[in-house]
């Protein structure tokens, strides 16, 4: 996650400081710095036998349980989580970083880096579905149908994330609804005060009460706790959206990546997963 | 000697323009500042950096005037609160904006409580913008001032003339570079900001979605439309900052 919005802001630093002859010192470092984030941990992977696993931002507690039983299986390996929106972690693939291991929350990015040859054979690991994040604050949401109200602030993902994909997805079945119907839609819609990149970020503005609701994976409502209200999609109305994971084409250490994804598959795996609100993977379509 | 330095800076600022702008087609670019999307995005960031300047020139000409002329007792301390938000990571800065004038903020809370929040609104955007480029220019303005021969102002005193009288017509024609070049600075600032923007701001289109904002929505389906905006971006940049400058050349010249 932060490594994208750093190579985001470093793009904008260096368009913008192009133009000041007399860029701040502390400017100029940043410039420097950017080489580095566009080809990240390349060499030290390699070297120092780390496992850099890039997984969606929704799946970043589980995977630092999944890294921690990792390196006490596997002592003198170190494992490197990289969490950001699927779209990011793609477009940083796509862009030549080095990754052992890439989790996708959603079969569409996947497929799209098995045509771009940046991963092989991937394999499904868990199921999650969407559900709606409540700021305990707002006390006037308590239905899907609250959040058309006027004066409620909602905010979702952007188009181009899984999790922005499904929440498009259900806001079609709800439109298309008897019992809501366009209207519903049309006013949630109004409501939208922003489009975060990731899951993690709508989760964020729900929970430090700036948004009152948003949508996210039942994962990350579940694991905030009590920090958000969790207000239900109904299944006909909801989606489900399908993790796979893969070991990446170019893995500079393909067989602790290996190792890695047996571990998620595993029943252990399986069951952290479980512990964070994820669902066992589904029956091949 | 001197070439060589000069040479080394120029390649390292220019080589990544240049291999920018031969990643994009110029069709993709034209097409891409005539979408309705990028001119939203781009007269957002034209207004708000705008108002951001203006608000910036207003309050930090006297605070820039009172740290130029006057010692007090902690003026270290405020010194480098001034500075604060330079060296603070943008997107810090915009976690305090929201802790500050936030909905659940130290503020922004009683302000809610008159039914007016603060954050996703265009306001949010300028408060950032400003936040952060603020202190260039008061800095920049404060150096001008410092500069201006202490003599001059006390003749000016001396021969009656009031405070705000010597300040009007003595102290800032006399800075009046420094001050262009604060502008400058402020508004190049203004209108690169990302970080606190879209932490306190947030990102939807029309309201608080500005270049930055949208080259980085841009980059969430491929780097290339981020690419092409960053150069419509850069071209238009860099036509405002040359013309200022050709502006300012002619009437320093007079």
């Amino acid at each position: 996650m932060k490594l994208t919005r750093d190579f985001a802001l470093l793009t904008v630093a260096l368009l913008t400081f192009s133009f000041f002859g007399c860029a701040r010192p502390n400017k100029t470092v940043m410039g420097e710095a950017k080489p580095a984030a566009t080809a990240p941990k390349a060499d030290t992977a390699a070297a120092t036998g780390d496992l850099t696993v890039l997984a969606a931002a929704s799946l970043s507690k589980p995977f630092d349980d999944l890294g921690a039983e990792f390196e006490k299986q596997n002592p003198g390996i170190k494992y490197k989580g990289s969490y950001a929106g699927t779209q990011e972690l793609l477009a940083q693939m796509e862009s030549g970083a080095k990754a052992d291991v890439f989790a996708s929350a959603s079969e569409e990015h996947m497929s799209a880096a098995v045509v771009k040859k940046l991963v092989r054979e991937p394999k499904a690991f868990a199921t999650n579905s969407l559900c709606i994040a409540v700021s305990p604050h707002a006390a006037n949401v308590t239905s899907l149908k609250d959040l058309a109200k006027p004066g409620v602030k909602v905010v979702v993902a952007v188009e181009k994330s899984p999790i922005g994909k499904y929440t498009r997805k259900v806001l079609d079945k709800i439109a298309a609804d008897k019992g809501f119907g366009p209207d519903v839609v049309k006013g949630i819609k109004a409501n939208v005060k922003s489009e975060e990149t990731d899951v993690k970020l709508v989760l964020s503005r729900v929970s430090l009460g700036e948004a009152d609701a948003g949508f996210v994976y039942k994962s990350d409502a579940v694991s905030a706790g009590d920090k958000v209200r969790l207000i239900e999609i109904p299944g006909e109305l909801n989606v489900t959206a399908s993790y796979p994971l893969a070991v990446c084409a170019t893995a500079p250490n393909p067989d602790p990546a290996a190792k890695f994804v047996e571990l998620v598959l595993s029943q252990q795996g399986q069951d952290i997963l479980r512990k964070y609100g994820f669902q066992p993977p589904g029956p091949k379509k | 000697m001197l070439i060589l330095f000069v040479s080394i800076f120029a390649a390292f600022i220019m080589l990544p323009v240049v291999a920018m702008l031969l990643n994009v087609r110029s069709a993709d670019v034209w097409r891409a500042a005539q979408s309705s999307e990028v001119r939203e995005a781009l007269l957002l960031s034209v207004k708000t950096s705008l108002t951001t300047t203006l608000l910036c020139s207003l309050i930090g000409t006297p605070v820039a005037y009172f740290l130029a002329r006057y010692r007090f007792k902690g003026k270290g301390v405020f010194d480098a609160l001034v500075e604060l938000p330079m060296t603070l990571p943008p997107i810090v800065g915009g976690v305090a904006l929201l802790m500050a004038f936030g909905r659940r903020g130290l503020l922004g809370q009683a302000i809610h409580a008159y039914g007016y929040d603060i954050p996703f609104t265009s306001l949010a955007v300028v408060m950032a913008q400003s936040f952060v480029a603020a202190p260039f220019f008061i800095q920049a303005a404060r150096a001008g001032l410092e500069a201006v021969p202490r003599n001059l102002e006390e003749a000016s005193r001396t021969l009656g003339a009031s405070e705000l009288r010597t300040i009007l017509r003595i102290s800032l024609p006399l800075s009046w570079p420094a001050f262009t070049s604060g502008v400058i600075l402020c508004w190049g600032r203004a209108i690169g900001e990302f970080g606190a923007t879209i932490m306190f701001a947030g990102n939807l289109r029309g309201t608080t979605r500005t270049m930055p904002l949208a080259i980085l929505t841009a980059m969430q389906g491929e780097l290339n439309a981020a690419l092409v905006l960053s150069v419509v971006l850069l071209i238009f940049s860099f036509c405002v900052f040359m013309s200022a400058r050709l502006l300012l050349a002619r009437r320093a010249a007079r």
